[in-house]
């Protein structure tokens, strides 16, 4: 059942206009600033070639087309979160979804693998680009599939935060915003450590950039792992939870 | 089977435990792995990680870094 809901909201992200701009939009301007990378890259190559423990295609290309493809799903996730459940709610077919013989796990979780299929679909054409590399250079794989993971894991938690604020919104424009500010201010919340001077434990683990970062310098620990997996298995319980709640008023 | 009043306030504490029961998990999870982390270098030339020579001279440093404070106490003793 769950597979056959994900199939449903994989394709109707795609019979929607609005998937298909996303995807083109967010890959031009991606290719843009890999072309970009590439050119300084080209630009910097001769001063490379003579130092010691110079800076490769990963780091300088890689890494910061990573970073930068971070920071446009952080807002193009919310997007496409926010009307997975609040636009059901608001056409009034949640009522008949949660009235059928299908439990609020199975629900939650097919609509969070149908939008994470429509993410993994853009995560595989951004990895194409730094692939493309191998034909004229080598590649640090060890930084690569790190960085693939670190996205990965990122984007993941972004849809799972954006699925919860879906579910308790009533009107997607107000899940969409809601969930971007809350993703945001995950995201630059340890800035705020920094400014003052002083360390904060909590906030240093509760950033979701802080985790990012050490996955993408190639280093793999179980620590940002776990985060990304406790921060997507919390939004997704709390979901159907809330859906389980909303099922009972009924 | 008729969903009465009872019924209806133990579904909603049961949801509810559960819920705090599931986020307890999570954050004492979380706990755990921040106390005892694993981690693996998978950078091509283990960028992140010290060679065995750069540890040698670290640990000679702290050595004579803890030699030098314990002189510095005796003699403002």
């Amino acid at each position: 059942m769950i597979l056959a809901i994900a199939q449903r909201e994989f394709k109707t992200l795609f019979l929607s206009p609005l998937g298909w701009c996303i995807l083109a939009i967010l890959q031009f301007i991606l290719a843009y600033l890999f072309l970009s990378q590439l050119e300084t890259f080209i630009s910097f190559q001769s001063r490379l070639a003579s130092m010691d423990n110079a800076p490769g295609l990963t780091e300088i290309i890689v890494l910061p087309l990573f970073g930068n493809a971070s920071v446009i799903l952080l807002l193009v996730t919310p997007m496409l979160t926010m009307r997975v459940v609040c636009e059901e709610r608001r056409n009034k077919t949640l009522s008949l979804l949660l009235s059928a013989p299908v439990s609020a796990t199975d629900i939650i979780l097919g609509k969070y693998l149908g939008i994470l299929g429509l993410l993994m679909t853009l995560i595989f054409m951004i990895c194409l680009m730094p692939i493309s590399l191998l034909l004229g250079g080598e590649l640090d794989f060890g930084k690569l599939l790190t960085n693939i993971l670190a996205l990965s894991l990122l984007v993941a938690a972004f849809a799972a935060a954006g699925l919860y604020m879906s579910c308790i919104s009533n009107h997607p424009t107000v899940a969409a915003i809601s969930s971007f500010g809350f993703l945001l201010f995950l995201w630059i919340l340890d800035w705020t450590s920094g400014l003052n001077h002083q360390h904060s434990d909590t906030l240093h683990y509760l950033s979701l950039l802080k985790h990012f970062q050490n996955l993408q310098t190639g280093l793999l620990n179980s620590m940002d792992i776990i985060y990304f997996i406790l921060f997507i298995l919390g939004f997704v319980t709390l979901s159907i939870r809330r859906l389980e709640y909303e099922r009972l008023q009924k | 089977m008729k969903m009465t009043r009872h019924i209806h306030q133990r579904l909603r504490l049961k949801n509810g435990l559960i819920t705090a029961l599931l986020m307890t998990l999570f954050i004492l999870t979380a706990g755990i792995s921040r106390h005892y982390p694993l981690q693996t270098d998978l950078s091509a030339n283990h960028s992140n990680t010290l060679s065995i020579a750069s540890r040698k001279i670290l640990d000679t440093l702290s050595q004579s870094h803890c030699l030098c404070q314990r002189t510095l106490s005796k003699t403002t003793d």
